[in-house]
């Protein structure tokens, strides 16, 4: 029966594309009328290099990920947005917790060589530091687009921007004035509720406010979990200020709230068994202005986490808190003519607190950095960054990049690129102590540092080609060894390499369908192969040697839109715990958790399904979401109680 | 009898009289109850801002017309004829047509319906025919604000094709009125624009960009945009899209008063009662916009004043 769906399925997809590619066969072969030329638009990026730049000249592999992207995609969260980026992969461990990975290799659960901001602020997870992609206070709707810059980043970002960077840039205040409800429900417990309201006073303030709900089944749950449904709650609110025509200043206040999250960590294992509870409130005041080129910051996030559960078969309160603050500054400047220089600083506190295992723990760090991008003649550009950080543990740091761009014709660019980067070891791997689990303070900073040729281009006027090759070597990788058959020590361990390569092709095969292939392999290896530290092997296994995405996407006549896409991804082997004997006495039925193992190789199709309309003379979209259409059951990240599986959801937009 | 007679005619004169009047005041309502069908090539905002202008414009004067909206784009290439049949065959009193895809398609079929558009640049290229507004603002226009803007400049760059002949020929002729000298190249294809740039990059302050498909897609102008930054020449741009990726300035039409002039072209055709009005018509508010990042790269000084009629700024 299953087989029989996934025919008709099949069919239905097929039939679809016929018939637009007879609906809009004519209409391709048809001249565009003129005034065409004045509504389209042309590109722009902020990039790694801080200021927006076309992404031809961008001096990092990046990939953009547009609003309308997202929308296609039919995602329900920001990682799963991301799930076409070549080079980047984050595993589902839960429906609502998709942290089992990375980008460009190394990956691990939960993924902490990643920086992750939302328009410029960075959100971790200070405890493990590791993105809090999942806690991001901002609805998909708010998005414009989502930057994921591939390989290291620390030059401009500082520490944990190691192997990439994910900036999630939100849409100007000016460009959400309206509403804009959304209703999206469907299988696997899935229910989100956004409203969006924006608008203006006086022509001094643009403003925004966004409120939401969202639920999800902690599908493949964590055992032990009272409610395998996690719920958010989402609220938050911009505003720009214009002083006058030179300055301007925004305040960006949110506040997240999650009840009954399931989250497992392949070291300490599984988080806030049994359902855990956050409240996250963050706010910012940016201040720009042109003249002279400025950007001030300050910044504070505070979360707080807590949950009622088992820990050694003791009933207990189990809290902690963590938080960040922050001031940035940067300043952009053309000292001389071809010459754009960057340079600022900024610092930052991080807090964790959790007496049962950390204690008070605090970070005071301190960075300055400059990077200069000088175009030497119109086909050669040169772009060089060092920074320089502080860290009361690590001390002093310094990370830098050069990349040489090269333009010999039009629409193609070459890129070489030698770059540096580093993660200072979060509170769990500095500070952990159980009866099980040790961190330690001495532990020093992982550093990368990584050699990059890359090559952009048209190769006739409907196909274009990106290609990357690298080659990354890691020292003082911090992961946890068994020092005995029962305690695991955080430490640094071997020094591991990496190579690999990063292809797309993206075609246009009519102004109304358009096509994406790409293609990863990353081959990772240790220095010493003889050494057979068991740590280090288990390191090797969590990345998958070949990754690939297909794509095809067509905008029909009478609005429809349909996006299909293949996800390949390869074998990968976790560390298996058994987390039983930890909880004897007092736990449930469902008594067994194991988490880690091999995922099997596995390939899954999803499709998303459009159509837009009017309703009472406002736009309007239904969606229908097919994630995994022939319900492939597969493991990211193998967690004994299910795997995932198919996921249909729909969605209803309204804007007035 | 006599006084029977005398009610008799007086009652005929008073039926004739009341049907008098009743059949005038019924075809007079429905000669003032009009229709006109609003067919637009394309659910875009650009021609939904016309069509606002020109609604808004007959229920500011009050008129009696009904309008009956259509979206072209809802239909198949294949159905399209049968489409404008059934438009046609509603006996409406005007058709509105936005944009040159349904501004062609109408007037191809209409024969005994007066047809007015709005929203179709460079209508002799595209093979539209008047009456209708048009979206080419004339150069004149552009170099008298262009004056303003950058007094400094005297020498404006401007490559063209065979399509855009007559557009440079235009820019020449208004540029030598404002002290302008126009230094044109002629290419065959967008490929050739690179070299056609480098050739005279170095004698001009300035690049007038022309509404050509020929020379003008994302890349020829990413490279325009690129160059001319590094070059220190300012762009005219196509449009405010154009400017917010990196061209100075650009000169726009109020898409919404285009809708206006159209409806107000629309009004004065109905009550001539059908003839036709055999121009086409410029648009009557031009507005521009300005790109404060590219002025501060270029290290250009605006006069005064200028910043604040700018109705849209961008790179604040």
């Amino acid at each position: 029966m299953g087989k029989l769906k996934g025919i008709l399925m099949c069919l239905v997809i097929l039939s679809l594309f016929v018939t637009g590619i007879s609906a809009r066969a004519e209409v391709a072969q048809s001249s565009s009328p003129t005034e065409l030329m004045l509504f389209q638009e042309i590109p722009m990026v902020v990039t790694a290099s801080k200021i927006e730049q076309p992404l031809t000249e961008s001096p990092s592999a990046i990939t953009v990920i547009t609003a309308e992207d997202i929308k296609q995609s039919g995602a329900t969260s920001i990682d799963e947005a991301l799930r076409m980026v070549a080079g980047a992969h984050f595993g589902y461990v839960t429906q609502a917790f998709m942290a089992a990975g990375g980008i460009r290799g190394f990956f691990k659960l939960p993924d902490n060589k990643i920086m992750f901001m939302v328009d410029g602020i960075p959100e971790q997870i200070e405890s493990y530091g590791y993105p809090a992609s999942y806690r991001a206070s901002i609805t998909l709707e708010e998005i414009e687009r989502i930057e994921v810059l591939r390989g290291p980043g620390s030059s401009l970002y500082g520490p944990n921007a190691m192997m990439g960077v994910i900036n999630v840039i939100t849409k100007k205040t000016k460009d959400t004035h309206g509403n804009l409800i959304s209703f999206t429900a469907g299988e696997r417990g899935v229910m989100m509720v956004n409203y969006i309201h924006g608008g203006s006073l006086k022509d001094k303030v643009d403003y925004r406010v966004a409120i939401s709900g969202e639920q999800k089944d902690n599908w493949g749950y964590i055992a032990y979990a009272r409610d395998p449904t996690v719920k958010y709650w989402r609220g938050n609110t911009a505003i720009d200020y214009y002083i006058d025509d030179n300055s301007q200043v925004n305040f960006k206040g949110s506040y997240f709230s999650l009840r009954d999250g399931a989250t497992i960590f392949e070291s300490t294992g599984p988080l806030l068994y049994g359902g855990g509870n956050d409240n996250k409130y963050t706010v910012a005041l940016t201040y720009t202005s042109k003249e002279p080129n400025i950007l001030l910051r300050a910044y504070q996030g505070f979360m707080n986490h807590w949950k009622r559960g088992y820990i050694y078969d003791c009933l207990r309160l189990y809290q902690f808190f963590q938080g960040t603050k922050g001031v940035d500054f940067q300043h952009t400047l053309e000292p001389f003519k071809k010459d754009t220089l960057v340079w600022g600083g900024n610092y930052m506190q991080q807090q964790y607190l959790a007496p049962t295992n950390v204690g008070k723990r605090r970070h005071d760090m301190n960075g300055i950095f400059v990077d200069n991008t000088y175009k030497l003649k119109d086909k050669f550009h040169i772009n060089t960054g060092a920074r320089y950080d502080k860290h009361p543990n690590t001390g002093n740091s310094l990370s830098h990049r050069v990349s040489f761009l090269y333009f010999p014709w039009q629409d193609h660019s070459f890129r070489f690129a030698w770059a540096s980067s580093y993660r200072n070891p979060d509170f769990i791997e500095s500070y952990y102590t159980s009866a099980t689990v040790y961190g330690h303070e001495d532990n020093k900073a992982e550093k990368a540092e990584n050699f990059e040729l890359g090559y952009r281009g048209k190769l006739t006027k409907k196909l274009s080609l990106e290609a990357n090759i690298f080659y990354t070597k890691i020292t003082d990788y911090v992961y946890f060894v068994y020092t005995s058959t029962t305690i695991r020590d955080f430490l640094n361990i071997d020094d591991l390499f990496e190579r690999g390569t990063e292809i797309e092709l993206k075609y246009s095969f009519a102004d109304w369908l358009q096509g994406v292939l790409n293609y990863t392999y990353i081959d990772q290896w240790e220095q010493n192969e003889m050494s057979q530290l068991e740590a280090t092997s288990s390191v090797l296994s969590m990345t998958p040697q070949h990754m690939f995405n297909g794509q095809l996407r067509g905008y029909f006549k009478n609005g429809l839109s349909a996006n299909l896409e293949l996800h390949y991804v390869g074998a990968t082997d976790w560390r298996k715990y058994d987390w039983t004997p930890y909880y004897t006495t007092y736990r449930p039925a469902e008594s067994k958790t194991y988490g880690g193992g091999k995922a099997a190789r596995y390939i899954i199709a999803n499709l998303r399904l459009g159509y837009k309309f009017k309703f009472l003379k406002n736009d309007a979209e239904l969606g229908l979401a097919i994630f995994d259409i022939f319900d492939k059951q597969y493991d990211d990240y193998p967690v004994d109680t299910s795997s995932v599986g198919r996921r249909i959801t729909g969605t209803f937009t309204y804007k007035f | 009898m006599l006084e029977m007679q005398r009610i008799v005619a007086r009652g005929v004169v008073l039926f004739c009289l009341f049907w008098l009047v009743s059949v005038t005041t019924v075809s007079f309502a429905a000669e003032n109850s009009a229709l006109i069908a609003v067919v637009l090539s394309d659910n875009i905002q650009p021609y939904n801002d016309a069509v606002k202008g020109f609604k808004n414009y007959l229920s500011q004067r009050k008129t009696n017309i009904k309008t009956v909206d259509y979206a072209l784009n809802e239909y198949k290439e294949n159905e399209l004829t049968g489409v404008v049949d059934k438009i046609l065959s509603n006996k409406q009193n005007l058709i509105f047509t936005i944009g040159t895809y349904a501004t062609k398609a109408i007037q191809k079929s209409a024969r005994d319906t007066s047809v007015v558009f709005a929203m179709v640049l460079t209508p002799d290229k595209v093979g539209v025919s008047p009456p209708g507004v048009i979206m080419d603002i004339p150069s004149a226009v552009k170099f008298d604000n262009l004056k303003k803007i950058l007094p400094s400049v005297r020498k404006v760059g401007f490559i063209y094709s065979a399509d855009s002949l007559s557009l440079f020929e235009e820019a020449v002729e208004a540029g030598n009125k404002f002290g302008f000298q126009i230094i044109g190249k002629r290419i065959d294809s967008g490929k050739e624009f690179p070299s056609a740039f480098e050739d005279i990059a170095g004698q001009i302050d300035c690049f007038l960009m022309v509404a050509d498909a020929k020379i003008y897609f994302p890349k020829s102008v990413e490279y325009l945009l690129r160059e001319s930054c590094d070059r220190n020449i300012p762009v005219v741009g196509l449009s405010s899209n154009y400017v917010k990726a990196g061209a100075l300035v650009s000169f726009d039409c109020d898409y919404e008063d285009l809708g206006e002039q159209a409806a107000e072209l629309a009004l004065k055709i109905m009550e001539d009662g059908g003839s036709l009005n055999a121009q086409f018509v410029t648009p009557r508010k031009v507005k521009f916009a300005l790109n404060l990042r590219v002025v501060e790269m270029l290290d250009i000084k605006i006069p005064a004043g200028v910043l604040k009629e700018a109705s849209e700024v961008f790179g604040k």
